[in-house]
């Protein structure tokens, strides 16, 4: 079987030199289907890109013949990178036949045996090591061809994307779809064609020119009539969780989709205009930006039912509150440790000591939404100055009163993350929608449900909390009912799916 | 020393903790580094911690020099403490005891006092949880002074790792049906506190060598109630005569004992504010193994009579609520 193995790579995959043969897998549909699996099994899925199991985009009991089809979702497999954990199933002999029969019920269409299929047929790649050498040298060619034509169709759709020409682009990549139905990448550009002939969605403004590359989304969009400014999360895996705290564990790679987050946490005046009413601590006469405030002691419970009404501002809906998750990948911006997500580059002409305008007390430069936590670090892990000093603070602790200090500050007062987000890390925490479930996380499992008893998470600092708080993995969680002074919301929106007559 | 699981937070915390914050001081002496008083405090934790002590509650102005005598046995020693004030500086407080120990805090507590969870006490709740989540507490509880939020606690507090209450065999209110079962179902650690009821068991054996808090000197044995006449003489008699029937055992010894023979206990917190406390509830651990004596008991059933027809006078006054809220 190894033999095998070689000599297929060798005929018609390997190419001169290692580099080359890494930037061509990058570029292998084969690698991109089979995700996870393919960061370490490289040689099992390009076996298994050679078999028409690969081509495949129905299968038998919603089972499609590809690695977790096989093997299972194998989580904890793909979690354990010591492989301490082995996948969910390994499949040998009878069993292996027994996956084979859910499809060939009738067995080998040739010698009709309904065992031992392995016998003659490559595990992964399905090619019969018994056939003869032309036989197996002319499926490889045929394959061969068939992945040229694919590439070909790839690069030509992708120049023509580079030149803004959708028509054309469009036709390249259904007939790069044609030759690979599994492949993600010609569906995904065709997604992304779809939405760049028909840009924008009704009851929204498109903010500037800038449009993501991969899905074909405006990078920035505001609501009409309640204004409110929504930055394009793009597509991405990312690292969730942190081994530093006991239920932030394990840390594990999640998949998330392209999504809208609102640049600010939802303020009072924006619930205001959506519920009539204002249920937040902070407001009248002491505070005459209450409208610019966070919204807050509003309950998860409560933001169901905002939410509500705001969706029947859009049509279709949309708005939901982000899954916990979502809101890691979004707070992270694209860092892989939680100290860098915290010390983003000052904007210019903001020094490291620097007092943002309009910033709450204590708000540094450098320190997204820190802007009112006590002994916040600056930018690079520089050590700030002590925001309040001890003797307030214990001056403080005689009575119930609140200084000054602690209160939410306007939205936006603080700079923005990498992808322009504010306050992810300060101001006030902000629900999700997720069931506080241990890790991993798997939006499957049922913790997305919008119904059901539990605490939900809550994530991000606040304005009560320090600077050790400021991990963006750090997960909080309360009673759907729970509403503190410290609590807010902040939204997102699903882009709908591109309309009919823009795909092909 | 005896050891037990505190719940489910995973630590084992010493039968007999540490609960002393204040050293009795001289006439003539000062709170200061170096002073007499603060190296008989310090010699006192030394000696606790050799005996196998290793839960200690510590507040106040203690933070400082109690940090700097256990840092280098920090991994020996599990600190308790308690978040006073339902301010928002709760995450800042907390922030400043957990540096100077190492950067954790054990255990930590809120206080609640009343029977129905305010929106300020679940406020502080909040802070607690969250402080946990950061990594800056290990288990964090509630202390009730109230017999009646206990069962509130256990429904109401997300995350609740442990409960400390009064108990002692007078005020033992707590064995009843609900609570326990309760709290064992969700396999939450209790805590007994005022295991000698602010020291006033002490007051009622003349053979004890230790004196009371320091914060209630100058507090009488007894104020019989109005009324009592004839009768309270008669119950110091019973007393008396119950005592002498343990020769070798003082009345706090047996209370002592009373405390750790209760299962669902993980640990008592008596305060030590001389050597001789230390001494004597050390010494009751000695015979932990061994049941209760119908002669302890007996000395029980005359204590918790003359106490109760002495009213709640027997008691400090800032630690009447026992009498009111706990009595068995």
């Amino acid at each position: 079987m190894a033999r095998l193995t070689i000599s297929l790579l060798s005929s018609a995959f390997l190419f001169a030199t290692p580099l080359a043969l890494l930037a061509q897998q990058s570029q292998r549909p084969e690698l991109t289907v089979s995700g996870s699996c393919a960061r370490c099994h490289v040689s099992a899925t390009l076996e298994w890109g050679l078999s028409k199991h690969s081509t495949l985009t129905r299968g038998r009991n919603n089972r499609l013949p590809n690695c977790v089809g096989c093997h299972g979702e194998s989580r904890a497999h793909v979690i354990d990178e010591q492989n301490n954990v082995k996948p969910d199933r390994i499949p040998r002999e009878a069993a292996i036949a027994a996956l084979c029969l859910e499809c060939h019920a009738n067995g080998c269409s040739r010698s009709m045996d309904r065992n031992n299929c392995q016998t003659c047929h490559h595990i992964h790649a399905l090619v019969n090591p018994n056939l003869d050498a032309a036989t197996i040298e002319k499926r490889v060619k045929d394959f061969a061809t068939r992945l040229d034509s694919y590439r070909g169709h790839l690069d030509a759709g992708e120049r023509l994307v580079q030149q803004a020409q959708w028509e054309p682009a469009r036709a390249e990549f259904a007939a790069a779809l044609k030759d690979y139905p599994a492949s993600i990448r010609a569906q995904t550009a065709l997604t992304m064609i779809a939405r760049r002939l028909q840009p924008g969605f009704s009851g929204f403004k498109i903010v500037g020119d800038q449009f993501d590359a991969q899905s074909g989304l405006p990078k920035e969009i505001v609501m009409e009539g309640l204004g409110l400014g929504l930055v394009l999360i793009p597509a991405g895996s990312f690292d969730l969780g942190s081994e530093q705290h006991p239920n932030t564990k394990p840390v594990h790679t999640v998949d998330v989709p392209p999504f809208y987050m609102a640049k600010f946490e939802l303020t009072q005046a924006q619930w205001k205009a959506l519920m009539a009413a204002n249920p937040s601590h902070y407001q009248g006469e002491k505070f005459p930006q209450a409208d610019q405030l966070p919204v807050e002691r509003v309950s998860w419970d409560d933001c169901r039912a905002m939410l509500v009404e705001i969706n029947k501002r859009v049509s279709g809906g949309g708005f939901r509150l982000p899954t916990e998750a979502e809101w890691e990948y979004a707070a992270r911006a694209g860092s892989v440790d939680s100290a860098d997500a915290a010390n983003v580059p000052s904007p210019a002409g903001l020094g490291e000591d620097s007092q943002v305008v309009g910033a709450a007390p204590g708000a540094k430069a450098g320190v997204p939404g820190a802007g009112a936590m006590r002994g916040a670090r600056g930018p690079r892990g520089a050590k700030g100055a002590p925001t309040v000093k001890m003797a307030q603070a214990f001056r403080a602790m005689q009575g119930l009163e609140m200084p000054d200090t602690y209160v939410p500050h306007p939205v936006g007062a603080s700079p923005p993350n990498r992808w322009g987000l504010y306050d992810m890390l300060g101001n006030v925490s902000e629900w999700c929608s997720s069931l506080a479930l241990p890790y991993p996380y798997d939006a499957a499992d049922g913790r997305e449900a919008p119904v059901g008893p539990g605490a939900r998470v809550l994530r991000g600092a606040n304005f009560v909390d320090t600077a050790e708080s400021t991990d963006p993995a750090l997960r909080h969680s309360d009673r759907p009912d729970r509403k503190f002074r410290w609590n807010g919301v902040r939204l997102v929106f699903s882009p709908p799916e591109p309309i009919a007559s823009a795909t092909p | 020393m005896v050891y037990r699981p505190l719940g489910k937070t995973g630590m084992n915390v010493s039968l007999l903790a540490f609960g002393a914050h204040k050293e009795r001081a001289g006439p003539d002496e000062k709170w200061q580094e170096g002073s007499p008083l603060q190296d008989r405090r310090d010699r006192r934790i030394s000696r606790a911690i050799d005996l196998g002590i290793n839960l200690f509650d510590v507040y106040g102005d203690q933070f400082a020099p109690f940090a700097k005598l256990v840092k280098p046995k920090r991994d020996k020693v599990l600190i308790a403490s308690l978040l006073h004030n339902r301010t928002f500086v709760g995450q800042e407080a907390i922030d400043r005891v957990a540096k100077s120990f190492g950067g954790y805090i054990d255990l930590y507590r809120i206080r609640c006092e009343t029977v129905d969870f305010d929106y300020d006490l679940l406020e502080q709740w909040d802070v607690l949880r969250r402080a946990k989540e950061a990594g800056k507490i290990r288990a964090i509880g509630i202390v009730c002074h109230l017999e009646g939020p206990m069962m509130t606690a256990l429904k109401e507090l997300e995350g609740l790792d442990y409960l400390m209450l009064p108990y002692n065999f007078i005020h033992s209110k707590a064995g009843y049906a609900e609570f326990l079962p309760a709290a064992a179902k969700r396999d939450i650690g209790l805590i007994g506190i005022k295991p000698l009821a602010a020291g006033s068991i002490v007051r009622l054996d003349p053979r004890s060598k230790s004196d009371t808090n320091p914060e209630n000197a100058g507090f009488m044995r007894f104020s019989p109630s109005p009324g009592g006449g004839e009768i309270l003489p008669a119950a110091v008699a019973e007393l008396t005569k119950a005592l002498h029937q343990l020769p070798d055992e003082t009345l706090p010894q047996a209370a002592m004992r009373y405390v750790y023979s209760r299962p669902f206990l993980s640990a008592t917190v008596a305060g030590m504010f001389d050597d001789q406390f230390l001494t004597d509830n050390h010494a009751a651990l000695s015979r932990y193994h061994e049941q209760l004596t119908r002669e302890e008991h007996a000395a029980f059933d005359a204590a918790r009579n003359l106490t109760r027809l002495a009213g709640a006078g027997w008691l400090p006054e800032n630690y009447q609520w026992l009498e009111e809220q706990w009595r068995a």
